[in-house]
């Protein structure tokens, strides 16, 4: 928006993982009547814009423009009805590569990679719909996929004291890379289930840069980067802002430049190098100390 | 000319046969010469070049290395590396392998192709360097060239990088240049006999000629005419004196006609009277005199004038002929409506519609300022295409300057045909069309392989501006020799439409042109100028530069075969029959490149179609003159070479944009079948009206008779 020139006066508020906290946020954006409204990931777009088959409609916003960020499936998730069209005051920009692209990084780094485990939260939409596809396109690709949901407890929600455990099933199943959806359970918890995968030398798939933004991190994400998705949404809110476009009118696009990403400190952890053809193109991320980059003098040898 | 007798060993005598081979050995010898300097520089040149960028490509594989080494990766551990150097190793065609060392010379990784047997290299090599060298020394290992390349990380060397670099590509690559450079020369030395048989036929057999002729009417006592002589060098200032002897003698003996009235009236003496009487007889009865002064030797059309000029603008655009499809293509993209292949062919289909468009304008511009000025014009019109195609690099400015090339070279190209139509006799027409054919045939032999040896070294843009420098020649050429005379029957009538729908009431003579001749024209534009370009670069996998060589076949063929074919099209009876035999010859030709799918396949069916081709094109002219003699009276030559014009134009046209279409939608070889069985197809159906008309003539005949 600044590139562009268009000034604005921008309002934050943050859901801290709380839908119902989300939701309540309706309410102050009818009164204040902003120009356009941005929700970042599926959870806020559904507190704020609800779902096309709601049957209250108007305890969500329906009729200033939204755009919607890092939302996997909008379509699976109902929060329009169509990717060109979307049929509502709602657009936005789609983050995650296709899985067949994550499968394809996978096989590049183990050439003979049979099985991965999904590891993910049964109560996240995003996480469902990413591993139903996964199960669905696996096989056609030779793999079989196991699936991991992590357990829930009484109040339907995940148990982070159960991701070792579920992840020392997935290395007695000898699977060899686990698969992270864009899962904020799990990225919340991201440390812990690096620390069990590193721990049985488990190869990790990151589908998001949230993942690689903590210290521990998983080997290899293929992934678009969020600068880029803000950079399209200012796209399409110039679209709207300025150029009066309806956000029915403008598809909620996918972005097509992916990267290729892999952290370094957990191949020489664990001692499952990448290919040279994967080094050659890869963006490796920097080096998180300097305690780090001795182990990377030392493993020379 | 005439030739004294002698069977072959008369061809030697001649001049122009001494000077020929004189210029043949002494170009030879030069060549050679200069060869052996150019390869000498070129091995060297060649050599470092190569090593320059196979060492390029051992930096990008370095590289990855040394990032992994940073990273951690162990130097022996690195992953999948024989895959990677395989895959480095398909781009540059040069290296013969690579392989990778540690410090100690001990090989850890190499490609797939590497020969144990060298690796002992590597140990002694490795104990020949220190850490502190930083140039390393290449050596010969077998049949490379080793390169070697430290690979470091924190200025420690963990190993060394071995690219063999192929000494076979370097001979091959020495090869391409020889054949360029012979294939140059070849071209050079044809061209420059061009140019070298023109102006001695100007300057010393015509004028020879022509005093001999004057010689032999002399001799004959006939004092009524002079020779021509239009050179002033030493040949002319002879026939120049002659003429002036003449002159003289004309003058004197007239004067003593006069006298000899004076001698009757004053000499008694018989005898001396009776002598000088038949003295005086003599001259009144043997010497003819002119009444007046002789005549000077009125100028003749000289239709072997034609030859260069036409050459030349031949040359110029057979220089284009095998680099259009494939500069063509460089601009599809995949918002295009139209397919990749009929893209290609959009500059020939240009070419073709335009360069039929200026049939009607030169017969027209023909008639109203002369051959010479239209051959002028059109060739001028051309020169500002092909330079439109050097100026603007992009599909418009390749579309842009063809359609402009075409209708000057349309224009050029129908005033020949025009001019030869005009000027030639009938008893020599076809003679003279060979001149055209064998130019043509000459236009190919050159211009192919130039064209694609430039595209290689200099690229399109200087290719169409060399094409435009040829055209300029052309054009001084075509002005200098090409003449215009009166009394020409060609544009007595004019032509109109409604003359021209008339002749397709000639069923004869639509037949030809409609059943044989538009097709052989259709499948001349597709194969020469469009498939086989295309299908030797794209399918069989062909430079430019060896393209150009083998289409050059077609141009050697028809040079050869073309005097030959019109000793054997004159004295044939019905020339229907051979137009027959080639079209079958010309559908073999294009059945075994399908059946053959290699260079060499190509290379014969191209030689087959040559000769088919010719045949064709020479009993073409043939045939027009068989079925249309008896309407001649009711239609011009021109009108009716004009019915053929116009078919060949829309054959010549529809040939790639057809081709182009098939191309979309069928493989190479399914596009060559179906051309033959169209060839096949028509050609039947001309053999089955021929034979059925024959019939009815036959019968015709006998009913007459009885």
């Amino acid at each position: 928006m600044e590139r562009q020139k268009i000034k604005a006066t921008y309002v934050f508020r943050f859901c801290e993982q709380n839908k119902k906290k989300c939701h309540g946020f309706v309410n102050e954006i009818k009164e204040a009547k902003p120009d356009l409204i941005f929700t970042w990931g599926t959870s806020a777009c559904e507190a704020i814009a609800g779902t096309i088959d709601a049957p209250n409609k108007q305890e969500y916003i329906w009729d200033i423009p939204i755009i919607s960020l890092i939302v996997t499936d909008p379509i699976k998730s109902k929060v329009i009805f169509d990717l060109k069209k979307t049929g509502r005051n709602v657009t936005g920009v789609n983050h995650v590569a296709p899985v067949t692209s994550h499968i394809e990084a996978m096989k590049s780094y183990l050439k003979d990679l049979k099985k991965v485990a999904a590891l993910y939260n049964p109560t996240e939409t995003n996480s469902k719909i990413m591993i139903e596809e996964l199960k669905s396109i696996g096989p056609e690709y030779g793999l079989e996929i196991t699936d991991h949901p992590i357990p829930l407890n009484d109040k339907h929600a995940p148990m982070s004291e159960k991701i070792a455990e579920e992840i020392d099933k997935i290395a007695e199943e000898n699977s060899q890379f686990i698969y992270l959806p864009a899962d904020t359970f799990l990225l919340t918890n991201i440390g812990t289930v690096m620390d069990a995968a590193n721990k049985h030398k488990l190869l990790t798939m990151g589908t998001t840069e949230l993942a690689f933004v903590s210290d521990n991190r998983p080997l290899m994400g293929f992934l678009s980067h969020y600068y880029d998705v803000g950079l399209f949404g200012g796209f399409k809110a110039e679209q709207i802002l300025i150029y009066g476009k309806n956000p029915n009118e403008i598809p909620y696009e996918k972005l097509k430049n992916f990267s290729l990403i892999l952290s370094p400190e957990v191949f020489r952890k664990i001692k499952i190098h990448p290919p040279l053809s994967i080094l050659k193109y890869s963006e490796i991320l920097p080096e998180l100390d300097s305690n780090v980059k001795k182990d990377a003098d030392n493993g020379n040898r | 000319m005439e030739i004294a007798e002698g069977g072959l060993k008369r061809y030697f005598d001649l001049i122009i046969i001494k000077t020929i081979i004189l210029t043949m050995l002494s170009s030879l010898i030069m060549a050679m010469i200069l060869f052996n300097l150019h390869i000498n520089i070129q091995e060297k040149t060649l050599q470092t070049e190569m090593d320059n960028r196979s060492r390029a490509v051992g930096i990008s594989i370095i590289s990855v290395f040394e990032l992994g080494l940073k990273l951690g990766i162990p130097f022996g551990g690195m992953v999948r590396v024989p895959e990677f150097l395989n895959t480095n190793m398909k781009n540059a065609n040069e290296l013969g392998y690579i392989a990778i060392t540690d410090a100690n010379g001990e090989l850890l990784y190499h490609t797939d192709n590497f020969k144990n047997s060298i690796r002992g290299s590597f140990k002694r090599f490795s104990l020949s360097v220190s850490n502190d060298d930083d140039v390393l020394p290449y050596y010969a290992i077998s049949n490379f060239h080793n390169l070697p390349i430290r690979i470091k990380n924190n200025n420690e060397t963990f190993g060394y990088l071995h690219l063999g670099v192929s000494q076979t590509v370097t001979t091959a690559h020495i090869n391409d240049v020889y054949y360029d450079i012979m294939t140059i020369l070849f071209v050079s030395m044809i061209v420059g006999f061009e140019f070298l048989i023109f102006f001695f036929r100007n300057s010393v057999t015509l004028p020879i000629s022509n005093l001999t002729t004057l010689m032999k009417r002399v001799t004959n006592f006939n004092y009524t005419t002079t020779a021509l002589s239009k050179t002033r060098d030493e040949i002319g200032k002879l026939i120049k004196s002659l003429n002036e002897f003449i002159e003289y003698f004309t003058t004197h003996a007239k004067h003593l006609r006069n006298e000899s009235k004076t001698l009757d009236k004053y000499y008694t003496d018989k005898d001396r009277l009776l002598m000088i009487n038949e003295t005086i007889h003599d001259i009144k009865e043997k010497y003819t005199f002119p009444k007046n002064m002789p005549i000077r030797e009125p100028v003749r059309p000289v239709t072997e004038n034609l030859r260069l000029p036409a050459f030349l603008i031949m040359l110029a655009e057979t220089v284009l002929v095998t680099i259009l499809p494939t500069y063509a293509a460089q601009f599809y993209d995949a918002s295009f409506i139209i397919s990749k292949p009929l893209l290609s062919s959009t500059p020939i289909i240009v070419f073709m519609i335009f360069a039929g468009i200026s049939i009607p304008f030169a017969t027209f511009v023909s008639y109203r300022i002369g051959f010479q000025k239209t051959f002028v014009l059109g060739t001028a019109i051309s020169i500002l295409g092909y330079l439109t195609n050097f100026w603007m690099e992009d599909l418009s400015g390749l579309l842009t300057g063809r359609a402009i090339s075409a209708f000057g070279y349309g224009i050029s190209y129908i005033c020949c045909q025009n001019y030869i139509s005009a000027y030639s006799s009938e008893e020599k027409r076809i003679q003279t069309y060979a001149i055209f054919a064998t130019a043509l045939a000459a236009s190919y032999i050159c211009g192919a392989p130039i064209g694609g040896i430039l595209v290689d070294n200099i690229g399109y843009r200087y290719t169409f501006c060399l094409a435009s420098l040829i055209s300029m020649i052309a054009l001084i050429m075509g002005y200098l020799y090409i003449f215009d005379f009166e009394g020409h029957t060609l544009f007595k009538k004019r032509e109109t439409r409604k003359t021209l729908l008339s002749l397709f009431k000639l069923k004869p003579l639509a037949f030809a042109v409609i059943a044989s001749g538009f097709p052989a024209r259709l499948i001349f534009t597709s194969l020469l100028r469009f498939i086989y370009p295309l299908y030797l670069t794209t399918y069989l996998g062909n430079t430019q530069s060896n393209t150009g060589r083998i289409i050059m076949v077609f141009g050697i063929m028809s040079f050869v075969i073309a005097p030959l074919v019109v000793r054997f099209v004159e004295k044939i009876p019905n020339p229907r029959v051979l137009l027959i035999a080639s079209s079958f010859i010309i559908a073999a030709a294009i059945i075994l490149d399908t059946v053959m799918r290699n260079t060499q396949g190509a290379i014969i069916g191209l030689a087959i179609y040559a000769i088919g081709s010719v045949v064709h094109t020479l009993a073409m002219m043939a045939t027009l003159e068989y079925v249309a003699h008896k309407e001649f009276a009711n239609y011009s030559k021109s009108s009716i070479l004009g019915f053929y014009f116009i078919f060949e134009r829309i054959g010549m046209a529809l040939g790639p944009a057809c081709t182009g279409i098939l191309l979309t939608f069928f493989s190479f070889q399914e596009t060559l079948s179906k051309l033959a069985y169209f060839v096949i197809f028509t050609n039947s159906i001309y053999l089955f009206y021929t034979f059925y008309e024959s019939m009815m003539e036959s019968k015709t005949t006998q009913k007459d008779a009885t």
